[in-house]
């Protein structure tokens, strides 16, 4: 009885010390592992900022097709896919920007067929084709306006023989230029252009050297031309 | 044997092998290793491609965007960094969860609305173009790794287990 009270005793003195104990010894656990997820965490922020690259400023060729003033002050420069749905959609507010701003702002086409879209290179061909008569934007907004019909065909050849009939294009010299496949290595620039900008998507669209997201309505393009025509302070 | 007893043998041993320590570890790394990828993969592109991504959901104001785009890997890359490695395992693994969910969410709306993503933004540039119905099967896939990881309270080859072992 003696002994049994005792050691209830003794437990009773050890109880509120080993509380402690444990208190104590799991506290720093748990500094120990934020600790290392902080280590963690910042190794993997300096690599992501050691990955990250400087991407190169937007040069386009002075072959391609634009509108607007040659020396505008400011530039768009709109990477895109004929056979895209969002760069069909995004046509009417860059007329509507070239509209507003007709002497300050200038719209670049350059071509990024998108590999998911069966006919935009050829699409992309036939309009560089229609540029070297100077009819680009022509058939750049047939192209648009037709989308539907030609993107859902087995054979856009004939559509597009038959737009640049339309438009009054020499068309022989039309398909022989689609057919020789002489602006393949025009697009395959543009691609590289657009590549080397890490662009995924289009319509990707640049005001100066400031990416624009898909989506960006005439607001959004309002403010950032406003911005590059700001003079520097 | 009778068929409801090979069901039954069929059950128990796909319920050991759900519950093996290695499936533990093979989910975490699976999972967390997803989630630290493609969030570096996105941290390290322009922020407008996953803005491009987010907005063909077509859930979200345009305002939401930008701020989405620049933050969301950021959190990706973390959590499903600190899931594989085993580091705070258990609020990992909750983060990366919700992350799951929500994404899973997004990608079945894109189906009941129809809407065709050219890119679910789900891995940035990899390369990987996978259809709404192929990511939203995949997320499911992910959901089960994550709820396997939540019944473990100790996982194996965590450096958890390690910080916290009795010194």
């Amino acid at each position: 009885m003696g002994r049994a009270s005792s050691r209830k005793q003794h437990r009773h003195e050890q109880s509120p010390g080993a509380a402690d104990s444990i208190r104590v010894g799991r506290l720093p656990r748990v500094w120990l592992q934020l600790a290392a997820a902080a280590v963690l965490i910042g190794a993997a922020v300096g690599l992501v900022l050691w990955l990250r690259p400087s991407l190169p400023k937007v040069v386009v060729a002075s072959a391609n097709p634009f509108r607007g003033p040659a020396d505008a002050a400011v530039v768009i420069t709109e990477f895109s896919d004929f056979q895209c749905p969002s760069c069909r959609a995004v046509e009417p507010v860059l007329k509507q920007v070239l509209a507003a701003y007709p002497t300050q702002v200038k719209l670049v086409y350059v071509s990024y067929p998108l590999p998911m879209h069966q006919f935009a290179e050829q699409a992309a061909v036939a309009a560089l084709c229609a540029n070297e008569q100077g009819k680009f934007w022509d058939y750049h907004d047939r192209l648009f306006d037709r989308q539907p019909d030609w993107s859902a065909g087995a054979d856009v050849r004939p559509l597009f023989h038959g737009y640049a009939v339309d438009l009054g294009l020499d068309h022989d010299r039309f398909d022989a230029c689609v057919a020789s496949g002489r602006m393949l290595p025009v697009l395959r620039a543009d691609i590289d252009r657009g590549t080397a900008l890490k662009i995924e998507g289009t319509p990707t669209l640049f005001v100066n050297e400031q990416r624009v997201a898909t989506g960006a309505g005439f607001d959004d393009l309002k403010r950032l031309i406003d911005g590059g025509l700001r003079p520097a302070s | 044997m009778t068929p409801a007893g090979f069901f039954a043998a069929l059950r128990l041993r796909t319920a050991g092998v759900f519950l093996h320590p290695a499936t533990g570890v093979a989910a975490r790394v699976i999972l967390g290793g997803l989630f630290a990828v493609s969030g570096v993969i996105k941290l390290i592109e322009p922020p407008e491609n996953f803005m491009t991504a987010i907005h063909g959901y077509a859930l979200l104001p345009a305002w939401m965007e930008r701020p989405l785009a620049e933050t969301l890997p950021w959190v990706e890359m973390t959590s499903g960094l600190l899931l594989v490695t085993g580091v705070l395992t258990r609020a990992s693994l909750l983060i990366v969860s919700l992350q799951l969910l929500v994404f899973t969410a997004a990608l079945g709306s894109t189906l009941l609305r129809g809407i065709s993503l050219d890119d679910c933004g789900c891995f940035g540039s990899l390369g990987l173009k996978e259809s709404n119905s192929f990511a939203f099967v995949r997320n499911l896939v992910l959901l089960a790794l994550a709820a396997r990881l939540a019944v473990e309270r100790n996982p194996r080859w965590a450096l958890d287990r390690w910080l916290r072992r009795p010194r």
